[in-house]
């Protein structure tokens, strides 16, 4: 238990780029180096944290220490990958707070604020094309984009237009025949 | 109490995250930004650079520095212990529920997972339209989404070259 402690927390200072990031630096740790898991339990360990709501990297860690000691070793677990990040931005936050009213700061984040809108256009992007093999996938766009019409022109709630979407897409779904697995 | 807000919104997050972390993002953004205006669009995207440029999940990050820009420490804890808490309930309950309650579950997982492209979008054009204002930040817009697109570069890095080129370009 110990050992996984130290290797969650190792991977969370360790794994940059958020969760996914984090995924293949775990494989190599749990499943190569300290072969607390076979390859294939690995696998299924993250598929279903990707099944369920929240940060995958967290789920991840929550699932390996229920394995391990229930609850008890749940939290733990997701201590250990939580609190090294938790303090790592909290210092940037001090730290960036009181400098960013410098000039090349302030340059140097206009230009990652373009970046950063990049990286999110372009995750929303390839997210739809994955549903562009279902059999009804023009529909599926639209009902997509006219969802986020809503909340950008007539300020829905975005949880509100995203849960009556997804609903709407259930029935879709089940009348598709041989539909594609979503995975990852 | 507004600790107790602050704790609800991210809970609300971190219950809805179908996707992973990098999906809540665009409720994130809608939370924050319009519905309580805690932050403006540029601040948000601030915390996302400096979120993605540190280690951890980012949704984890970017509710610790929310957090703690409003209310300093504490706000940070319970921002943070309130987009954590959900993956628990997940976890060893609901997906339990789910599983045996409904047949069509795996549905209605796979439409939600869909269904999160609405608020991510919405977030993506919210921010564009406050980024790119002139032909200078359009022309950066456009070459930077060429590069995501073709050439496969670390996040981090593609921030640190976004922000280089800000700095180039004397934004």
């Amino acid at each position: 238990m110990l050992d996984l402690i130290l290797t969650l927390m190792k991977i969370s200072i360790i794994g940059l780029g958020g969760g996914y990031g984090m995924l293949p630096i775990m494989r190599e740790e749990l499943v190569e180096k300290k072969k607390k898991l076979k390859d294939s339990e690995f696998l299924s360990i993250i598929a279903k944290a990707q099944s369920v709501p929240g940060p995958i990297a967290l789920n991840t860690a929550i699932l390996l220490g229920r394995m391990e000691k229930g609850v008890l070793g749940s939290i733990l677990c997701a201590l250990s990958i939580v609190i090294p990040p938790f303090f790592a931005i909290l210092g940037v936050a001090i730290f960036f707070e009181k400098f960013r009213h410098v000039k090349l700061v302030e340059s140097f984040m206009k230009g990652a604020r373009i970046g950063v809108t990049i990286i999110i256009i372009n995750f929303a992007i390839n997210l739809m094309r994955r549903i562009m093999n279902h059999r009804f996938a023009f529909f599926m766009l639209a009902l997509l984009i006219g969802g986020s019409l809503a909340i950008i022109v007539f300020k829905v709630p975005s949880i509100l237009s995203f849960l009556v979407v997804a609903f709407i897409i259930v029935p879709i779904l089940k009348l598709e025949e041989g539909r594609e697995k979503w995975n990852t | 109490m507004e600790y107790v807000n602050l704790f609800l919104s991210f809970f609300k997050i971190g219950f809805l995250a179908f996707g992973g972390g990098y999906a809540a993002l665009g409720m994130i953004q809608d939370e924050i930004v319009r519905i309580h205006g805690w932050m403006s669009n540029s601040e948000f995207l601030d915390l996302l650079s400096l979120a993605q440029i540190t280690p951890g999940p980012i949704a984890v990050n970017s509710a610790t520095y929310i957090g703690y820009k409003l209310l300093g420490l504490p706000g940070a804890i319970s921002a943070t212990l309130g987009v954590t808490l959900p993956s628990f309930l997940w976890v060893f309950v609901i997906i339990n529920l789910i599983e045996r309650v409904l047949r069509n579950s795996k549905y209605l997982l796979d439409a939600l997972k869909m269904g999160i492209v609405t608020p991510i979008l919405a977030a993506g054009i919210s921010l564009f339209r406050t980024t790119v204002v002139d032909l200078r930040t359009f022309i950066l817009a456009v070459a930077l989404f060429i590069l995501m697109r073709y050439k496969k570069i670390p996040l981090i890095v593609f921030i640190g070259l976004s922000g280089l080129l800000g700095m180039i370009l004397r934004f």
